[in-house]
């Protein structure tokens, strides 16, 4: 009975003050929404990027010359066709090992032009990596051992080059050398803002001969099994160490890089959740003030509750009320306006937003206990208070 | 009968910016069940210090006091509360209504925190209570609808409603003019009488301090 009372009372003081409510709550419902907001995109582009390293393919491990580390200056390749040829034979599989050495390009069709990556690959890549081919084929190992001027595009070269027309079997000008383009890669799309379909294969002899070089950028292998994967780093690192002995490589696998990965994110939004946690901290402080405000504004009504027998705790659960009311009612508001904005964010930008319950239900809870450890030090001043000295307040 | 209430040597100071104000230096008194007193005395000599001690709003700083047999020095702040709603009633000077709360809510709080009484049993209560003290046509008025005699009868009904012991009257016509003032204390006195509560009340009207059972004067802090 005393605690309907205690939520009569509050509800009746929150409509009291609307405006000064309305304001006090603003605190609060920004800094939930934030929370939410900001926990959203840090998850929403933690789970895309990977997603797309797990696209990648299953049991991969890269080869690499260098340390994988990050700030490290790249490592100058010295990796060779004939290192390839040696890695293959610890594989013991040639379909399973991919290669690239990569180029920034101008690529010519017609009189349209574009600027994009050019990548010499071996015909196994699409056995490696997964990458679909939308339209006519991929080249094959005749084409990679005979440097056959040919190339595969990705949709967007392939959009920006030949428009609605079908590029396959048309002619293609990559840094003034005249291909054939044999296929169009499936789209992609974007992520994290970058286009994925901006880039160009052709066989990696072909690429040596175009770029001038013999150089191999990274050896790409896919493990028959995840348990071979470690071993089979080793044994490649080892015999490339021993080929190239003032050379230090590095073999990363797909879960080194997800685990690297999701560590930076899972900080990055901790980061965020901190950042809009402390707006929510300022929200609080915000409850208080106006909780104080409240407990002195009613004093001669506290007296008078207390004069005919509210008890110390009655009135302390009273304002604690208000305040947890204030809040909670914030925090309802703010995690709507938080779940709005991140489902707008990810409909119209290309940061990825994915809503977790855990971080509603954290922004919740975090917005009622911010009201019960703000709206403490008021409810107690106010259940404190002598009723003599109350009641003669004016 | 167990007297309503008793003191025994009953002081209260006030410290005051370092400085002790002596208000109540050791006053004794008895009131017994249903005893009509009237307490007199100039200004500044202590008659709401001693309400306040009474009506268990105040603690003494040193002696004895029982309201409605219970030792207020052995009660915690909530025993305090629960004993001013079950055995107090008190009326102020001032009436002390909650604005923007009907009169028969006012009316009803006390047994709000009296606890256990369902919300249709409470506004029962306060609407009899409300109609004895002649305001059964104001129900749902607020207190700026009402006028000052009407409101100290709403305050009047709030303080009987919990059936008390003691009735506390500070000054009860203090704010009001002659003759409304007349009708309020008329009303004090018939419900002294029909119900056996017993009265204290503060006056500065001798006329009235005659009719009462009995009269106590205070001067400079002590009884004389
Ligand atoms: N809260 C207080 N703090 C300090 N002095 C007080 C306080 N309340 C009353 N007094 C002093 O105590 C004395 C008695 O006051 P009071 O009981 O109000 O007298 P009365 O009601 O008879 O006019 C006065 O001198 C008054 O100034
Ligand atoms: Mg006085």
């Amino acid at each position: 009975m005393r605690f309907v009372e205690a939520w009569r009372v509050a509800l009746t003081a929150l409509r009291a003050n609307r405006l000064r409510s309305g304001l006090t709550m603003l605190g609060v419902i920004i800094g939930v929404a934030a929370v939410v907001v900001l926990v959203a995109i840090g998850t929403g582009t933690k789970n895309e990027v990977e997603e797309q390293v797990e696209g990648l393919g299953s049991n991969l491990l890269v080869v690499v010359p260098g340390r994988v580390d990050f700030g490290a200056a790249p490592t100058a390749s010295r990796l060779q066709l004939s290192d390839v040829d040696a890695v293959t034979r610890i594989v013991g599989d040639r379909s399973r090992v991919a290669v690239t050495v990569t180029s920034g390009e101008t690529v010519r069709a017609f009189s349209k032009s574009t600027f994009t990556s050019v990548l010499g690959v071996l015909d196994t890549t699409p056995n490696v990596f997964v990458r679909q081919v939308g339209r006519g084929t991929y080249f094959n190992k005749s084409d990679v051992d005979t440097q056959r001027r040919v190339a595969v595009l990705g949709a967007s070269v392939a959009r920006a080059l030949f428009g609605d027309r079908d590029p396959v079997g048309q002619q293609a000008n990559i840094a003034g050398v005249r291909f054939r383009v044999v296929g169009v890669f499936a789209p992609l799309g974007q992520s994290l803002g970058v286009d994925r379909d901006n880039e160009v294969h052709i066989p990696v002899t072909t690429a040596h001969r175009l770029f001038a070089t013999n150089r191999i950028d990274a050896i790409a292998v896919k493990a028959p099994d995840r348990t071979s994967i470690d071993a089979l780093a080793t044994r490649i690192v080892a015999e490339l160490s021993k080929r190239h002995p003032e050379t230090e490589f590095s073999a990363v696998t797909q879960e080194q890089i997800l685990g690297v990965l999701g560590d930076i994110l899972g900080v990055l939004t901790g980061v965020l959740a901190a950042i809009a946690g402390i707006s929510l901290l300022v929200g609080g402080v915000g409850v208080s003030n106006i909780m104080l405000v409240s407990v002195r504004e009613r004093t001669r009504e506290i007296g008078l509750r207390k004069a005919v027998g509210a008890r110390p705790r009655d009135i302390g659960v009273q304002f604690l009320l208000e305040a947890v009311l204030l809040t909670s009612l914030g925090g309802t508001l703010g995690m709507a306006i938080g779940v709005g904005s991140a489902l707008l964010v990810a409909a119209v930008s290309p940061v990825p937003a994915a809503i977790t319950w855990w971080s509603l239900v954290l922004a919740f809870g975090v917005s009622a206990a911010v009201g019960i450890v703000f709206g403490v030090v008021p409810a107690q001043r106010a259940g404190r208070l002598d009723p003599v000295v109350a009641l003669r307040s004016e | 009968m167990m007297p309503a209430v008793v003191a025994r040597d009953l002081s209260r100071t006030y410290e005051l910016d370092g400085v002790s104000v002596p208000a109540l230096r050791g006053v004794s008194l008895e009131v017994a069940a249903g005893d009509y007193v009237a307490l007199v005395g100039p200004s500044g000599s202590g008659k709401s210090t001693l309400m306040h001690l009474l009506g268990g709003l105040d603690r003494p700083t040193a002696g004895e006091l029982l309201i409605g047999g219970r030792d207020v020095n052995r009660l915690d702040p909530a025993a305090m509360a629960t004993l001013r709603n079950e055995t107090i009633g008190f009326v102020f000077q001032a009436f002390h209504l909650l604005p923007r709360t009907t009169a028969v809510d006012n009316v009803a709080l006390p047994l709000v925190y009296r606890g256990g009484i369902r919300a249709a049993e409470r506004r029962r209560r306060a609407t009899a209570m409300l109609a004895r003290v002649g305001l059964g046509h104001r129900l749902d008025h607020r207190p700026n609808q009402l006028s000052g005699g009407e409101q100290q009868r709403v305050a009047i009904a709030r303080a009987l409603v919990t059936d008390p012991v003691v009735l506390l009257a500070d000054e009860p016509t203090g704010n009001l003019d002659t003759a409304t003032g007349q009708s309020v204390l008329t009303l004090l006195e018939e419900i002294n009488a029909e119900r056996g509560v017993a009265l204290i009340m503060v006056t500065h009207d001798l006329e009235v301090a005659a009719r009462a059972r009995r009269r106590i004067t205070m001067r400079d802090g002590v009884i004389v």
